[in-house]
């Protein structure tokens, strides 16, 4: 998936300024950020005299930030597996029998799309129940280790989930000219 | 690298009437090279771009605005306002009106002018609408930019080009098929039967080996069943000076039935289930269970431990739970609808059913009235007989019979199908007192026309043996014959015979019996005629009256330019003979030429409908 930074671009002067100055001050702190220092003085510089800053009109309160690309991979739940239409759906009162059948029908094709578009994929391959160890400087974002956990890694224990990740995003971008609010279209059958 | 005296890669085509597929060799890797399949990139959904190997022969004519802007734009083209490929099949099963389908078919439709707009069939009126030349030409279009797109040093136009047809083209749809591949900017390309390139596929397939699949006197029966269209050839093994020598000996009518009439007649059969529990499915959910139903056909047909198929259909519009209905598909009624439906055990002498003769009946493809894949086998067979004990009396055999089979299609890919075809043909040869018919297998039947195009192509380069072929038909001039003027009745006409029947490609043939004078400047015209089904006529042979069993084709005409002289034009009675020619290219010439030699004018087939 392309992420698209460019609405990150509209952002306030005041905000860009501010954010530049805090950055600056942060980064001194941490070691070999030479290079994004000196990018956020000159930010923050540019903001002081550059002149399309000073051009520029007074934006509105609200930035138009486009959410398309990040709700993107639900429109294609949506549109392969109908998945919005089943997490929107009131269930109350529906008998099991077609949930069931729904689920049977929906749950495939959901899982098909995730394996197409993120190359889904569990973040340990051993099986669920298995022994593993966590050793030291692993990434916090990949393990959760909890119970009786020792002061310092590595730490053993048992695989109680083993986690989910991405391993290649290729969700097919938005067209210039698509909506990406827009997470099923109303359709209207011409008789 | 790209030298134009001698192309790089030797490509086959497949233009089939629901897929389209290219495979290709590259001639410089040695004398064995590999034939490979172009993945062609095209649009799943819009912006959504995927490569696929074959590239089903839809085309969907959208409306301005119908799309968000950019979502149909592939890399060699932006801003078209029409799809081919997966999203225009899929997109067109929502919007009929709007999709082009079975265009290959339309080709070789006699009732229709095929170079304008009437595709969409059941367009409503003022909608956008192409002809069923364009529509083909859009398909090869595409694998054209595909192509190029991946060997920009090597452009397809500059590839040697073997395209496929179906075996029961005439000459006027083997015209018409190259100037789709002219339309396209294919250059020159060469026709191939579609069954000849499946057998060489499984000669492919076999390496030196098919040599001991089959012997001498063997007649192969190549059994074709697509998404759309059933073909039926046979291939003779014969022998010279010691060498196996195969050669087409028979080809049948183009028959418009195939798979998708399977899926719908399960469809069918699943939504008279629900409608029987009060359920009526609407428009979106019949082909959410038609997608189902081929699913359940797929299983129930491949696997006999699977006792029933769930087929799911759910709730309408946004609430697909409240609504949401399932049914089972048993295998025994699958199994019936399908073996039983499409493929009944039939003696070879029953007849196919024809409909009821209305008096105005409505235009559009001749689809085939009888869903019995083996009654149309059976006709096909039969009528062949004489024609097998003329050709295997020499080679001292006897039979009437094909002796081996060889499927190709997709929906030969099901065991139970292509036993259930093995068990008629092996019902037929038992009565006659046969042992079993010969199954030839071999893989990818979705692939085998364009692989074995390339193997084709390969072939006459001299890498191979070369199937004969010559003219499946025979081809007849309509000439008038002089009789008194009666208002309101035709003048009644005889045939001449102009091409006979097994009439080898790159040959020609001066027409005896009819010396005509042409007048400079006039457009001369002639009806003309085929058959599959006349063996023993000869070139210059009348015939008077007119056998039933002749297909009028469009008519042909030319007009003899005007030649300047000094004095200006004049006007010039030229005496002509006629000329027949079957190019190398699979293609089919008439030409008038003049008595002194100097000079010939070629008959084209007539562009306009109603002249």
């Amino acid at each position: 998936m392309d992420l698209n930074l460019d609405h990150f671009k509209g952002a306030g002067i005041a905000l860009g300024i501010l954010i530049a100055l805090k950055v600056a001050v942060l980064l001194v702190l941490s070691k070999g950020a030479i290079g994004r220092i000196f990018s956020a003085i000159s930010l923050y510089w540019k903001a002081l005299t550059g002149q399309e800053f000073v051009r520029a009109e007074p934006k509105p309160k609200e930035a138009p930030i486009d959410h398309g690309p990040q709700l993107r991979l639900l429109g294609l739940l949506q549109r392969d597996a109908s998945l919005v239409d089943f997490l929107m759906e009131d269930i109350t009162g529906v008998e099991d029998g077609p949930i069931a059948a729904a689920v049977r029908d929906i749950q495939p094709k959901a899982r098909l799309a995730l394996k197409k578009y993120l190359e889904i994929g569990p973040c340990l391959d051993q099986k669920e129940g298995a022994q593993v160890e966590v050793s030291v400087g692993y990434h916090p974002s990949q393990y959760r280790i909890t119970g009786n956990v020792p002061p310092q890694a590595p730490y053993r224990g048992e695989l109680t989930h083993r986690g989910w990740k991405a391993n290649k995003v290729s969700i097919p971008p938005l067209a210039q000219g698509e909506d990406g609010l827009i997470l099923a279209p109303a359709e209207v059958e011409v008789s | 690298m790209t030298s134009s005296s001698h192309p790089r890669y030797v490509v086959g085509i497949d233009l089939g009437t629901t897929n389209t597929a290219l495979s290709f060799s590259d001639t410089t890797t040695g004398d064995h090279p590999e034939v490979r399949d172009l993945e062609i990139a095209q649009l799943i959904h819009p912006s959504q771009v995927e490569a696929r190997t074959l590239l089903p022969s839809f085309m969907y004519l959208c409306s301005e605005g119908e799309f968000p802007a950019g979502s149909l734009d592939l890399i060699w083209q932006k801003d078209r306002d029409f799809v081919v490929g997966e999203l225009a099949r899929s997109q067109g099963l929502k919007v009929p009106t709007r999709q082009v389908v079975s265009a290959k078919s339309w080709l070789s439709h006699h009732g229709v002018d095929r170079r304008s707009p009437i595709l969409p069939w059941k367009a409503p009126a003022g909608s956008r609408m192409v002809s069923p030349i364009d529509a083909c030409a859009n398909y090869l279009k595409e694998l054209l930019l595909a192509w190029n797109q991946k060997h920009p040093a090597d452009p397809l136009s500059s590839q040697e080009i073997v395209l496929t047809v179906p075996a029961s083209f005439d000459a006027a749809a083997r015209e018409l098929t190259i100037e789709a591949a002219t339309r396209a900017g294919l250059g020159q390309v060469q026709l191939f039967e579609e069954p000849q390139s499946a057998f060489y596929a499984w000669i492919q397939s076999r390496g030196d080996l098919w040599r001991k699949d089959v012997e001498v006197g063997e007649v192969v029966l190549v059994c074709d069943i697509g998404g759309g269209t059933t073909d039926f050839t046979l291939i003779l093994v014969g022998q010279s000076q010691g060498n196996l020598e195969l050669q087409r000996i028979a080809v049948g009518d183009h028959i418009l039935l195939g798979g998708d009439n399977m899926d719908w007649a399960l469809a069918h059969l699943a939504a008279k289930k629900f409608e029987a529990k009060g359920h009526k499915l609407d428009s979106s959910q019949m082909l959410m269970l038609l997608a189902g139903c081929r699913q359940a056909k797929e299983a129930l047909l491949a696997d006999s431990s699977q006792e029933s198929f769930e087929v799911r259909v759910l709730g309408r519009g946004s609430r697909l739970m409240a609504g949401s209905l399932k049914e089972e598909l048993g295998r025994e009624e699958v199994r019936q609808t399908l073996l039983d439906g499409f493929f009944p055990l039939v003696n070879l002498e029953t007849p196919v059913q024809r409909s009821k003769a209305f008096g105005l009946q409505e235009m559009g493809l001749p689809y085939a009235h009888d869903p019995a894949v083996t009654r149309h086998m059976a006709q096909f067979v039969k009528r062949n007989a004489p024609l097998l004990t003329e050709k295997l009396t020499p080679l001292g055999k006897t039979g009437t019979l094909p002796s081996a089979i060889l499927f190709n299609g997709g929906v030969l890919k099901s065991p139970a199908v292509s036993n259930q075809v093995t068990n008629q043909i092996n019902q037929w040869r038992e009565a006659q007192c046969l042992g079993p018919v010969k199954i030839l297998s071999h893989s990818d039947l979705d692939l085998a026309v364009a692989r074995g195009a390339v193997t084709q192509g390969l072939a006459k380069s001299g890498k191979g043996i070369r199937i004969r072929g010559g003219s499946a038909r025979s081809y007849y001039l309509g000439v008038e014959i002089p009789s008194p003027a009666v208002p309101g009745a035709l003048p009644p006409i005889k045939a001449l015979c102009v091409v006979p029947h097994g009439m080898e490609e790159g040959t020609s043939a001066d027409v005896p019996g009819l010396e005509l004078g042409l007048l400079v400047g006039e457009r001369a015209e002639f009806r003309f005629f085929a058959t599959n089904q006349r063996r023993e006529d000869t070139t210059g042979m009348w015939l008077d009256p007119l056998p039933e069993e002749l297909d009028e084709l469009p008519p042909l005409e030319t007009t003899l330019p005007m030649e300047p002289t000094e004095s200006g034009p004049v006007e010039e009675l030229i005496p002509v003979h006629l000329k027949s020619v079957l190019t190398d290219l699979g293609t089919l010439e008439l030409w008038c030429q003049s008595a002194d030699e100097n000079r010939q004018w070629r008959l084209e087939f007539r562009t306009r409908e109603g002249g």
